[in-house]
């Protein structure tokens, strides 16, 4: 039997191992075949997707004015003019619509006189209001004591460029700052309240009235330093304080107001690390690059599964690494906003719920591409972009299938649920890979009844909040549908159940297999734990082989576990994983690290047990595993997604239970005391991390070498 | 412990392995200085160049017929001017050289030579400095033909003068030779010095010059420095009858070493007229260099190009189907593209993305003036060039003569490694002169059509095929047994019964002479395919299955075209029998030439990722037999990735430039058994072997933003080749695909997969989103009929003229048909007649 099983357990070890080693090699083609657009899958993989927007026109700057400039900032009025500011010309363009015709503005009146713009680097247009943050301000005329400017400017005007208002700098003191009034960008809403992002003020937005006076900040980017950062610094000493970074919150880069008067916000400045935790982790709110803020400051911006931070994927290192920059938002009528990035210059456009529509642009002098933007503004459906590298407005205008997307969107805003349908389907008919489409489609099905349809898309998709939804919906139709029949044939299958497994209980423990007996012992010892694992090593009541078959079940349960729990819970993707590996490195590994590593220690502090005893003791152990999850398993298939904390209550029971277990053996095997087994848990602990780092070392030992000997090889070959 | 016995003999035989693997990889090649024919060359004959362009009253009319003339000016530049005296081309500025904020010296000489300096430097230099100005050229004629001859780089003076004399021959032979003045003058220039006073400041460098100091005492030339002092110096020791025997009999006492100058070129330029076209010639046979410092690439002729800011006109660059830009520029930039496809192997796999240019021509149109150049010879090493700066612009074609890659052989260290032989053939470039009326793309288009159709290259008439449908079989994809254990399987996307499907749906709704591409029929799926094999996978039917339906298909007579793979295996399972050591080229430090593709939004390689192989293009005819003796006789063949790439071997046991692999694809292509080829790219050296192109579209380049696309391509192809779109169904913008097809008389493309399903999106082929044959059937259908109302009879007539209008094209052929295509959302007027937006309309 010893031998048996043995030859099983090669066997069956050998048959993982060669699974597991089945390289599941994939193709690359030829990237001319791949489509020149990309959407981010759930699993944050990369998709080929349409193109949905092409620069269909562009005009040089530089007709206007042969020396360069510095254009800054770009907004579209309602009537399609551009304006422009430009910081190094001190001017503003104003360029018709279709680039038809153009004026040059480089002055302002102020108090009846005429003051050229100075540094001027922000423009909004609204309402036949055109707002020029001047940052230099009046260079000249007013000074204050010390003979430093009072600031920079807002300077307002109409569409022809005559002089409206000028807001000066409101002073210092009601600001509550010492740093100097320096506009860089600006927005108004319909109200013509002001937004304006100062330099260096890092407060947040400055708020003033229409007729310029200092309301107060919106939006501190408030600075969440992580627990490491918080641990380092309670550690420091004050010379090592001093030398690390300052909690300081960060500026906001531009601003943009929608037609509801929220105020979008960027931040150029987050860091790779923190946007890399909200792909992978949870999603800091107070991190993230884009903002929406209420009148209060709030931040309500939805976020759709991935958050909206431009690249999911990105290398952290090299000149093109690192996350997308965030330089500039602008809004769409239908609450649809778009970010550019000027990092890897593409712009990424979001639904209100903040799942990403799109993405276009990219590096290059390619026609739709961009070498150096600086600002987007929205007109209608198209985007304008500047291109500040070469003075140039592009202007890039949706393709159909963007248009089928901004429509579908538009539908569903006016509760055309039929019409925004029929735009799913046509879009998921050009693009299969479209999740947008699944969802808007499977959110019809799940309005219309179609529950089991709607649970089909969404999981296609892999949302499981809808899914849940459309699951537990699907669940009480069938239930009040078939109430008559259901619950006697519940009752009797679970009275049948509950008799059979007594019957079988029965039958085994009649057996006088010793192994047999040895395996059912498993369950004395899970509600004795001591007595049991006293018995086991004293009386011989567990066996090398029970032992070994309980380890095998344990596994064996968590491969189905890991394979079968409920969709909703499933955190794995189960294309990608090798259920029965990931069994392997769940019980397999960390049982046998345990034990050489329990072993080692307690032999040294005078432990009474053997390596066979811990061994055995440990499958034991996992007892719990081998009753109690195939039950999870088969209770939460009924679950929705409001049990989870119910599921993941029961199975981290099981696992304290496994836990409680270990530690029990621990002690009574090796006969040590409370506070001792205390110290050897935490010695056994140390030592799985010190076996893991030593595999890790030697593995890349190896890697070296080959490459060593692969390098010495190549310069033999040559010289 | 016998355990652990066993599992450290484990462990080392697989690191054993793992070594070997590493060291197979590395073919041994190291580097290598034979460059063929072209070696150290000898300027035993420059003596003789110093008269010989006395001959030019400049600017000499050297050669004329009755429409034009040629001409020579000093420097040995040329240029062409019509019987009105309108400057037609011109080699070098004629008036101001310092017009072109970029690089003037582009603008002064009629080439220049780029060459490596211990396989480390990269150089450029001029005609003008490095020749004309050291008076290192000539110029002559040759019935006909203007010659010039350049020596680019120093090498040396054209007259006697040794550095160092021996006393007893300076004393007894040279001095009394001479009279007093003389003789005063050249004792004013040599010193005599013996071992005892040499002054300390020079001593070095004069025992460096003249070890034999030692034992003879020496006349020393100290005070030569002024080219006027040398001249004179030279020219009185030659009146006293020094010569060159005398100076060889003198460096045996002085042992004064002889000057190197190893970086020196000798290259000649050949100009004539045939007909009224100037046809400029580089022999390239001719050149000479030191093997130590290799001439790399020539560029030539820039100012023919030039033109700045006040200007009117356009370049055109056969980019993609064609480009044109117009002249002079608001900001500064710089385009290249290599002609006839890129090179994977030279550019080690980074020039995946790179504008294709199939046809070997350029041209220029500068207020009403231009020419429509046609590179007749070395096109294949050819590079366009488009220089931007400040408002000015030129545009000029350089030659790649040695190919050549700046690759680390080992860390840290950037070597340059070079072809084992340089282009031997000639450089023949034909500049057809335009003017007025003829300048135009029009004209360009149907003068090279008439061309090639002259030298027979292109079909006298186009395959009888109105649709092209490219039916995907089956890919790889991400399985699992049980939902267990994910495994690599096979995803039927078609069977052949569902290909039967497929064309009796388009038979039944009158879509009749459509030709059908099979891709991805063959095990393991697209891309899966080992060159040279070709096993159909059992899942899309079995034999019998199969050979009714291509029984079915040649009763028909629907042309079935298979995708086989040539120049590139895609290593997408084990075991496949292919040899990358033995199939792949190597790239220029000698490894297998292997790449894989990256992901496009963060540059990072494709997950799990295989590599993508290049193959030797020497086993292009031997894969291409077995393709020919393999399958049944009822394929034709499709290689469309190979048309794309002129891919080079740098196995230096078996070299093959890019020359070569066009030798090889023509002799792959050429020895098939009555089979007919379908490729991506109608480049120039194909269009022979093509009956069928694919997949091409009127596009701007996509790394440089060009000011109009036009169907250049198209125009000269239609009516002799037939062409396909890309597929419509991939097009984010279904109409516009449709007027652009109408546009361009193209065939209309589809590509279908029958059982497609959103499973694709989690495969690496998710680029294949659109193929949907359930949702596209009926789509496919009306779009036939669109494009064939639009097209219907047209198919063997040449489009002659081509108009962009803003949104409005208009399409002339020669029958005298007329398609205005209106791409914009309003209705447009023109010519008396109102084209509908969105749409089309025959007159």
């Amino acid at each position: 039997m010893r031998k048996k099983l043995k030859k099983f357990v090669t066997i069956l070890f050998a048959l993982t191992v060669l699974l597991s080693l089945t390289s599941v090699l994939a193709v690359t083609e030829l990237e001319t075949e791949q489509g020149s657009s990309y959407q981010y899958g759930y699993w944050r993989n990369v998709l080929s997707a349409p193109v949905a927007y092409t620069c269909t026109d562009s005009f040089s700057l530089r007709t206007l004015s042969q020396a360069s400039g510095s254009p800054e900032d770009i907004s579209i009025g309602e009537d399609g003019t551009c304006y422009i500011v430009d910081k190094t010309q001190n001017c503003l363009y104003i360029i018709g619509p279709d680039f038809s015709d153009f004026k040059i503005i480089k002055e302002y009146t102020f108090e009846g006189k005429s003051y050229p713009f100075n540094q001027p680097e922000g423009v909004f247009a609204l309402k036949g209001r055109i707002y020029i943050a001047n940052s230099g301000g009046i260079t000249d005329e007013t000074k204050d004591e010390k003979g430093d400017t009072t600031g920079g400017n807002i300077v307002i005007l109409d569409k022809q460029g005559n002089t409206v208002k000028v807001i000066q700098s409101p002073s210092l003191k009601e600001m509550t700052t010492t740093i100097r009034f320096e506009p860089v960008k600006v927005a108004a809403d319909l109200q013509g309240r002001l937004f304006v992002i100062s330099r260096n003020q890092t407060q947040g937005i400055v708020r003033l009235t229409e007729e310029g006076e200092f309301v107060g900040y919106l939006g501190a980017v408030r600075v969440n330093p992580t627990p490491w950062q918080l641990f380092l610094r309670a550690i420091a000493s004050d010379e090592m304080k001093k030398g690390m970074l300052k909690f300081i919150p960060t500026e906001y880069s531009n601003l943009t107001t929608d037609s509801d008067g929220f105020v979008y916000c960027v931040v150029e400045t987050v860091d790779s690390g923190d946007i890399y935790s909200a792909i992978y982790g949870n999603a800091v709110v107070s991190r993230l690059p884009v903002r929406k803020l209420n009148s209060l400051g709030n931040d309500i911006l939805d976020i759709g599964g991935l958050p909206p931070v431009g690249d999911i994927e990105f290398a952290m290192y090299g000149s093109e690494g690192g996350s997308s920059k965030f330089i500039d938002v602008s809004v769409s009528k239908n609450g649809v906003y778009s970010v550019l990035d000027g990092k890897r210059n593409r712009i990424f456009t979001y639904d209100t719920d903040g799942n990403l529509l799109y993405v276009f642009g990219g590096k290059g002098s390619g026609r739709d591409q961009l070498s150096q933007p600086a600002a987007i503004s929205y007109y209608g459906d198209e985007i304008f972009v500047l291109d500040k590298e070469n003075e140039t407005v592009k202007r890039f205008s949706p393709t159909p299938y963007a248009q089928s997307i901004l429509m579908a969107i538009q539908f569903h805003k006016d509760g055309e649920y039929e019409k925004e349908n029929e735009i799913w389907q046509q879009i998921k008919k050009e693009y299969i890979g479209s999740d947008l489409a699944y969802l808007g489609i499977g959110k019809n099905a799940y309005v219309n009844g179609n529950y089991k349809e709607a649970m089909v898309y969404f999981k296609t998709i892999n949302d499981k909040e809808y899914y849940s939804k459309a699951f537990s919906a699907a669940t009480r139709k069938t239930i009040e549908k078939n109430l008559y029949w259901l619950i006697p044939v519940a009752i009797a299958s679970v009275i049948l159940l509950a008799v059979g497994i007594r019957y079988l209980l029965r039958a085994l423990l009649k057996s006088k297999n010793p192994t047999l007996q040895g395996v059912l012992y498993g369950g004395h010892v899970i509600l004795h734990p001591f007595d049991g694992f006293w018995d086991i090593r004293h009386e011989k009541k567990g066996s090398f082989l029970s032992a070994t078959i309980i380890l095998i079940a344990a596994y064996l349960v968590d491969v189905l576990f890991i394979r079968f729990q409920p969709y909703i819970f499933q955190t794995l993707n189960l294309d990608e994983t090798n259920v029965f590996v990931k069994g392997l490195s769940d019980i397999i590994l960390p049982v046998f690290m345990w034990v050489i590593s329990n072993w080692c220690f307690t032999t040294l502090f005078d432990g009474k047990g053997t390596a066979s005893d811990i061994y055995i003791a440990t499958c034991y152990s996992l007892f719990p595993i081998v009753v109690f999850m195939p039950i999870i398993l088969v209770v939460s298939q009924a679950f929705a997604l409001d049990a989870m904390p119910i599921y993941n209550a029961l199975i981290a029971l099981v696992y304290v239970w496994v836990g409680f277990m270990i530690f029990s053996s621990t002690l009574t095997i090796h006969q040590f005391s409370f506070l001792k087994t205390v110290g050897m848990v935490i010695l056994t602990l140390i030592g799985i991390a010190v076996i893991i780092f030593i595999s890790l070392l030697c593995l890349n030992l190896f890697v070296e070498i080959a490459s060593f000997i692969g390098s010495i090889y190549k310069e033999l070959a040559y010289f | 412990m016998k355990h652990i016995r066993k599992l450290t003999r484990f462990i080392v035989v697989i690191m054993l392995f793992a070594s070997v693997f590493t060291f197979l990889n590395f073919r041994k090649s190291g580097f290598r200085e034979e460059f063929g024919a072209t070696t150290a060359m000898a300027l035993s004959e420059r003596e003789d160049w110093d008269d010989i362009t006395d001959f030019l009253d400049t600017p000499y009319e050297a050669i004329a017929n009755d429409n034009m003339s040629v001409y020579v000016t000093e420097g040995g530049g040329v240029y062409v001017a019509d019987k009105d005296e309108n400057i037609l081309w011109a080699n070098i500025s004629l008036e101001d050289s310092n017009a072109f904020a970029g690089d003037a010296n582009l603008l002064t000489s009629p080439f220049f030579v780029e060459y490596n300096f211990q396989r480390e430097q990269n150089n450029r230099i001029y005609t003008l400095e490095e020749a004309v100005e050291r008076n290192q050229y000539k110029v002559y004629l040759d019935n006909d033909r203007i010659i010039t001859e350049y020596i680019l780089g120093e090498c040396g003076d054209l007259f006697l003068l040794p550095q160092a004399i021996p006393k007893q021959r300076f004393e007894e032979e040279i001095l009394p030779n001479l009279d007093e003045t003389d003789s005063d003058y050249i004792l004013r220039r040599y010193t005599l010095y013996d071992s005892t006073n040499i002054p300390e400041q020079n001593r070095q460098e004069i025992l460096e010059l003249c070890p034999g100091i030692k034992n003879t005492p020496i006349y020393v030339l100290t005070d030569g420095d002024s080219v006027r002092k040398r001249e004179r110096t030279a020219e009185i020791i030659e009146t006293a009858g020094y010569t060159h025997e005398k100076y060889e009999e003198d460096r045996k006492i002085t042992l004064e070493k002889q000057a190197e100058f190893k970086e020196t070129f000798h290259i000649s330029i050949v100009y004539y007229l045939d007909g009224n076209d100037l046809i400029v010639q580089i022999p390239c046979s001719e050149i000479e260099f030191f093997a130590e410092n290799p001439l790399v690439a020539i560029g030539f002729a820039q100012y023919g190009s030039y033109a700045d800011s006040e200007d009117e006109g356009f370049y055109f660059l056969p980019v993609n189907s064609g480009v044109i830009d117009r002249v002079g520029s608001d900001y500064d930039s710089s385009y290249k593209v290599n002609l006839m496809g890129t090179d994977l192997v030279q550019s080690m796999g980074k020039d995946l993305n790179a504008d294709c240019a199939p046809l070997p021509v350029f041209g220029m149109v500068k207020n009403n003036l231009g020419y429509f150049a046609i590179i007749e010879e070395g096109a294949e090493i050819t590079t366009l060039n488009l220089d931007k700066a400040k408002g000015a612009s030129t545009l000029y074609p350089s030659f790649r003569l040695l190919e050549h890659s700046n690759v680390a052989i080992v860390t840290n260290k950037q070597s340059y490694v070079y072809g084992k032989k340089a282009y031997q053939g000639d450089i023949t470039i034909r500049y057809h002169f335009l003017e007025k009326d003829t300048a135009n793309y029009n004209y360009m288009a149907n003068y090279y059509r008439e061309y090639l159709k002259e030298k027979s290259v292109l079909p006298s008439e186009p395959e009888d095929v109105d649709f092209l449908v490219e039916v995907v079989g089956n890919i790889t994809a991400r399985d699992t047994i049980i939902g267990l254990i994910p495994i690599k399987a096979v995803v039927p996307l078609t069977t052949f019964e569902q290909c039967q499907e497929i064309v009796d749906y388009l038979k039944n709704n009158e879509v009749n002479d459509f030709a059908l591409k099979l891709s991805g029929f063959n095990k393991h799926g697209l891309f899966g395919q080992t060159p040279g094999k070709y096993v159909f996978e059992n899942k899309l039917g079995g034999k019998k299955i199969r050979e009714v339906f291509f029984k079915k298909m040649e009763s028909e007579g629907i042309p079935l075209y298979l995708d086989v793979n040539l120049a590139f295996y895609y290593n997408n399972h084990n075991f496949s029998g292919y040899n990358p050591r033995k199939y792949n080229s190597l790239y220029p430090n000698s490894s297998v030439a292997k790449f894989t593709a990256n992901k496009v939004p963060s540059g990072l390689p494709l997950d799990n990722a295989s590599a993508i192989h290049i193959v030797s293009p020497s086993k292009y005819p031997e894969i291409m037999k077995k393709y020919d003796d393999r399958l049944d006789k009822v394929f034709n063949l499709s290689i469309g990735d190979t048309t794309q790439f002129l891919n080079t071997d740098f196995n230096m046991d078996d070299y093959k430039s890019r020359t070569d692999t066009i030798e090889s694809l023509k002799s792959a292509l050429g020895n098939l058994k009555g089979r007919k080829v379908l490729g991506k790219n109608p480049a120039g050296h194909l269009l022979s072997a093509l009956s069928l192109v694919e997949d091409l579209e009127v596009k701007n380049s996509q790394t440089y933003n060009f000011d109009y696309e036009i169907p250049f391509v198209q125009m000269v192809l239609h009516g002799s080749l037939s062409y396909a779109s890309k597929p419509i169904n991939g097009s984010s913008n279904h109409q516009e695909a449709l007027l652009s097809i109408i546009e361009t008389g193209s065939i209309p493309k589809y590509k279908l997969g029958y059982e497609l399903d959103r499973k694709i999106v989690k495969t690496e082929y998710n680029y294949l989103y659109y193929i949907s044959y359930d949702e596209w059937k009926e789509t496919m259908v009306s779009d036939a009929e669109y494009v064939d109302k639009a097209l219907n009879g047209l198919e063997r007539i040449a489009i002659i003229k081509h108009e962009i209008h803003g949104d409005l094209r208009k399409v002339t052929y020669e029958n005298g048909a007329v398609i205005y295509v209106n791409y914009g959302n309003k209705d447009i007027s023109i010519d008396g007649i109102t084209v509908p937006a969105e749409s089309y309309l025959r007159v």
